[in-house]
């Protein structure tokens, strides 16, 4: 169900409609915070305060424009917040030098790193542009540079990448790429 | 599901999980994601494979290899312009930057290709013929000058100072302020000018009179001459205006140029000589790293010119806390008196001072849209990507930046870093190891390479790292601080207490308090809490009759905080509590609107008492304080912690400690969460919460005394309850190695010897 059938249906009463809701929020949530924030711990906490605000006010507000945009614009807001108290933190806070090692490294499926080396070494070889895109991509190049030297246009960027997914994905699944 | 309900968004996917959308883009996609329930599924099942493609170092090999594969012809091209560079330099720089660039596949950028650039100007040097010495500086006060004026227009591309400079250092003419014509030339084909000025100052007195020549770089043919004679009342900003709009007229540039607003040089500088001279001086030294002798030269100019911004600017680079506050703040107020560029660096710092790290970066990206000379906005932008998180972004403009200078030893050691932050060790120390390369002489790269191996558990790497870097500057003080600490971690206690003597005589009085307190981590680290506390007490007094002989302002907070511990360690939480309250008082004179910093440690003290009501007090407070200042609560979630830890309720307190993680109380923080992990039987969880803690040999954990041996302990009897019998009693040996000499009271001393016993008997 979508996320704005889902807040409306909450919105009414339903129980089952909130919690499926707020389940939703947080799988993506997790995912978009883990894309700016490298800290695990605060990864948890900035997603959880988001919730909490969410669930303290969003039957109480009418939307301009709809319930996904408002609740993004609260995680939103939180992240930055972080990126604001974090700068401020460790410059006022710090009093004896102290070093906070971060939250723990993720470790990744040896299986699937095996599984997905092989898939890519298949989608490099069908699709070469592909292993250019991602090499510039991990020699810090952005989209508009990586677009000017591959002589691409941004949308058929996206769509090459797009393409070179649904490979990956196909053989993630299958072993084959077609 | 149907589909994806936006098939434009929809092809952005991937895009978005390599990180490869813009700020504004990855908002829009975002929200999609929340709404179109087909997209949002596949992003789930993709997540761990997307974040290995974007993460893992094997994936990234992966696509080099690739690519490289693919890639032949432009590869081959890059490497050839390089050849071109390279091929001027002696054989020894060139072998030695071959090296430098090869494995990062660093790109030079296209200012630096032999094409001279429309419009580009190199204004070269200004010779003193009427004073050979040029005891006024004036020569480069007129070239720095001259520099600043002609940058400000929109028709011309003014090669900066800063570019210059490098390049010249690149040739082996490090320092040389007069260059014949031959060497100015290859200086501005290096920096792909089209033309370069040079000039002489013919007289001083009674007016001033200078001559310039503008020059085909390309055919070496003299395009225009210029003769200024200046009035005796005229100062060189009088000059260096009639001298700009010279210039631009002798260069034929479009009508516009010399309509375009042309403020006077004095105008976004400053009106005094001396004020110059002296900011000439600073920016000099500060290129050099000689921060003290800079901060020396920008205070003289602020003296002779209150309103002088870009010397603000600076001393904010050098200053910290209420000071540096102060100086942006003035630098910010005075900004009118900057030139464009200038402006742009000062509001740029000021969103840095203030934590807005984003507004810092817009501003450094308009300084290199326009100036795209400036390796110091991107080793700025650098800076915050990697404040930010951004690691692989601040290797990028790290690696731009080095492609400007490729002698740019803080981009070299800066990479290591965010290198080491990706858990890219090797990488880390090839940065270091080059930096090392092209500076074989200073301490700086071999005091960064120790501190990336003591942060991953090399510990006899580090020590000989810091000894390297003590060879070369025995009075070194970062890396005799860091190699006492380390003969610390190793048990040598005799050279440790050398270094941190060392460290204590070379220190000057502002730093001597934090150095005086090293020689606590000796007696700390064994466990001798009695002979501490007595050693605390002498220190205490000999730094206050110091601090108020050499006029400092006597501040022992953390002096204060080592004896709270010392006292808690042996159980006595009233007066570890005394002691807290004075380090919370001194802190309280520093920083006087910060007064949660300690209490998160007060209620651990109370709760370890068991004083429970007062510790949720304490607590409560600093709940609604953070939430009053709009800050982190992390240290509320510290106190709530280390309540619940005395309470028994080890499910909360985890996740308490958990959200406490990078508050300041962190080797605490994370000592009890894997407490609670270890009562719970969460084994995994507190095994990797201590291998971690005791494979960094960091200062931080020194200072919590005790504390960073007891992880010895408490690791132990992890491997005791997953039945690794080897590997605990190897943990229960270290500890009471450790604390073979250490005060009776440990309860863990007899406790481990048992252990021990136990295990070794059934081994």
């Amino acid at each position: 169900m979508q996320i704005n059938t889902l807040y409306s249906n909450a919105v009414d009463g339903n129980r089952g409609a909130e919690d499926e809701l707020f389940a939703h929020l947080l799988v993506s949530f997790r995912l978009f915070v883990q894309q700016r924030v490298q800290d695990s711990s605060d990864r948890e906490e900035i997603v959880q305060d988001a919730l909490m605000t969410i669930a303290a006010k969003y039957r109480e507000i009418r939307f301009d424009t709809s319930f996904a945009a408002w609740a993004y614009r609260v995680l939103n807001n939180k992240v930055l917040d972080y990126f604001k108290t974090r700068g401020r933190h460790r410059a006022v806070e710090s009093p004896i030098g102290d070093y906070d090692p971060g939250g723990r490294s993720w470790e990744p499926d040896p299986a699937l790193k095996a599984r997905l080396i092989d898939c890519l070494r298949k989608v490099n070889s069908a699709q070469h542009k592909h292993a250019r895109i991602l090499n510039l991509h991990y020699q810090g190049f952005s989209t508009a540079e990586i677009c000017d030297r591959l002589k691409l246009t941004t949308n058929y960027f996206y769509v090459m990448l797009s393409r070179a997914r649904a490979a990956l994905e196909r053989c993630l699944e299958t072993g084959e790429i077609d | 599901m149907d589909g994806c309900t936006d098939k434009r968004l929809g092809t952005r996917l991937y895009a978005y999980e390599l990180r490869l959308l813009a700020e504004n883009e990855r908002q829009e996609f975002e929200i999609h994601l929340l709404e179109c329930p087909y997209c949002h599924a596949r992003a789930l099942k993709f997540a761990d494979a997307a974040r290995l493609i974007r993460d893992d170092a094997d994936l990234q090999t992966l696509a080099a290899e690739a690519a490289d594969h693919e890639t032949i012809a432009p590869i081959s091209a890059r490497s050839s312009r390089l050849t071109t560079i390279i091929r001027s330099l002696a054989v020894a720089a060139a072998a030695l930057l071959i090296l430098v660039l090869k494995p990062w596949q660093i790109e030079i950028s296209p200012t630096q290709e032999a094409v001279a650039a429309e419009n580009r100007l190199a204004v070269m040097y200004f010779d003193n013929i009427a004073d050979p010495t040029d005891s006024m500086r004036l020569g480069e006060i007129t070239t720095y000058l001259l520099t600043t004026d002609l940058s400000e227009s929109q028709y011309l591309d003014i090669v900066s100072t800063q570019r210059l400079y490098d390049i010249m250092r690149l040739m082996g003419h490090t320092g040389t302020k007069v260059v014949d014509r031959d060497i100015a030339t290859h200086v501005a084909e290096k920096a792909s000018a089209r033309w370069m000025l040079l000039g002489s100052i013919l007289q001083m007195e009674p007016g001033l009179v200078v001559r310039g020549q503008l020059v085909d770089v390309a055919t070496g043919r003299l395009l225009a001459s210029q003769h200024i004679s200046g009035e005796p009342e005229e100062t060189i900003f009088d000059l260096v205006d009639r001298f700009t709009i010279q210039v631009k007229e002798d260069l034929a540039l479009p009508r516009g140029a010399i309509q375009e607003p042309d403020p006077r040089i004095a105008s976004v500088t400053t009106h005094s000589p001396l004020a110059y001279r002296y900011y000439v001086d600073g920016v000099e030294y500060e290129a050099q790293f000689l921060s003290d002798d800079a901060e020396a030269s920008f205070r003289a100019a602020i003296a002779h010119d209150s309103t002088f911004a870009m010397a603000y600017y600076y001393l904010a680079g050098l200053t910290v806390g209420e000071e540096q506050d102060s100086m942006i703040a003035r630098a910010t107020a005075f900004a009118d008196n900057a030139s464009q560029k200038e402006q742009l660096y000062i509001r740029s710092r000021k969103a840095g001072v203030d934590g807005s790290f984003r507004t810092a970066t817009e501003a450094l990206f308009q300084v290199i849209d326009r100036y795209p000379d400036e390796k110091t906005a991107y080793y700025l932008i650098a800076t915050y990507k990697s404040a930010m998180g951004y690691s692989q972004e601040a290797i990028h403009y790290l690696k731009k930046a080095i492609a400007l200078d490729l002698l740019y030893k803080q981009a070299y050691n800066h990479l290591a870093y965010v290198y080491n932050s990706l858990d890219k060790v090797d990488e880390s120390v090839e940065a270091l190891n080059r930096y090392a390369a092209l500076v074989p002489d200073e301490p700086n790269p071999y005091d960064s390479r120790g501190e990336i191996y003591a942060y991953n558990g090399r510990l006899d790497d580090a020590i000989e790292s810091f000894q390297e870097a003590l060879k070369r500057k025995p009075d070194f003080l970062p890396s005799l601080r860091s190699l006492g600490d380390m003969y610390v971690f190793k048990g040598d206690y005799e050279n440790a207490r050398m270094c941190y003597e060392q460290f204590i005589e070379h220190s000057d009085s502002e730093n001597r308090t934090s150095a005086r307190l090293s020689l606590a981590y000796i007696p700390a680290r064994q466990g001798q809490m009695d002979r501490l506390l007595d050693l605390m007490t002498e220190l205490i007094v000999i730094d206050s009759l110091d601090m108020v002989a050499s006029g400092e302002r006597v501040n022992q907070k953390s002096m204060y905080v080592m004896v709270a511990r010392a006292y808690a360690a042996r159980g006595e939480y009233g007066p570890a509590l005394d002691a807290l309250d004075r380090a919370i008082d001194y802190n309280t004179m520093e920083y006087p609107d910060d007064k949660r910093t300690y209490r998160g440690t007060r209620a651990l003290y109370l709760a370890a008492a068991g004083r429970i009501e007062e510790a949720q007090q304490v607590a409560d407070s600093l709940r609604d304080e953070s939430a009053e200042l709009g800050r982190h609560p992390g240290v509320y979630w510290y106190a709530a912690g280390a309540i619940a830890f005395y309470l028994g309720d080890y499910e909360s307190c985890q996740e308490y400690f958990k959200k406490a993680s990078w508050s300041t109380e962190s080797l605490s923080a994370q000592l009890f969460l894997a407490r609670a992990y270890l009562e719970t039987g969460t084994f995994d969880e507190a095994e990797n919460i201590l291998e971690k803690q005791l494979s960094r040999y960091q200062r931080y954990r020194l200072q919590y005394g005790p504390m960073n041996v007891q992880l010895h302990y408490y690791l132990g009897q992890v491997y005791e309850k997953t039945e690794r019998p080897e590997k605990a009693a190897d943990e229960y040996r270290t500890l009471l190695t450790v604390w073979q000499e250490a005060d009776p009271y440990f309860v863990e001393i007899d406790d481990a010897r048992q252990r021990l016993a136990r295990l070794t008997s059934n081994l």
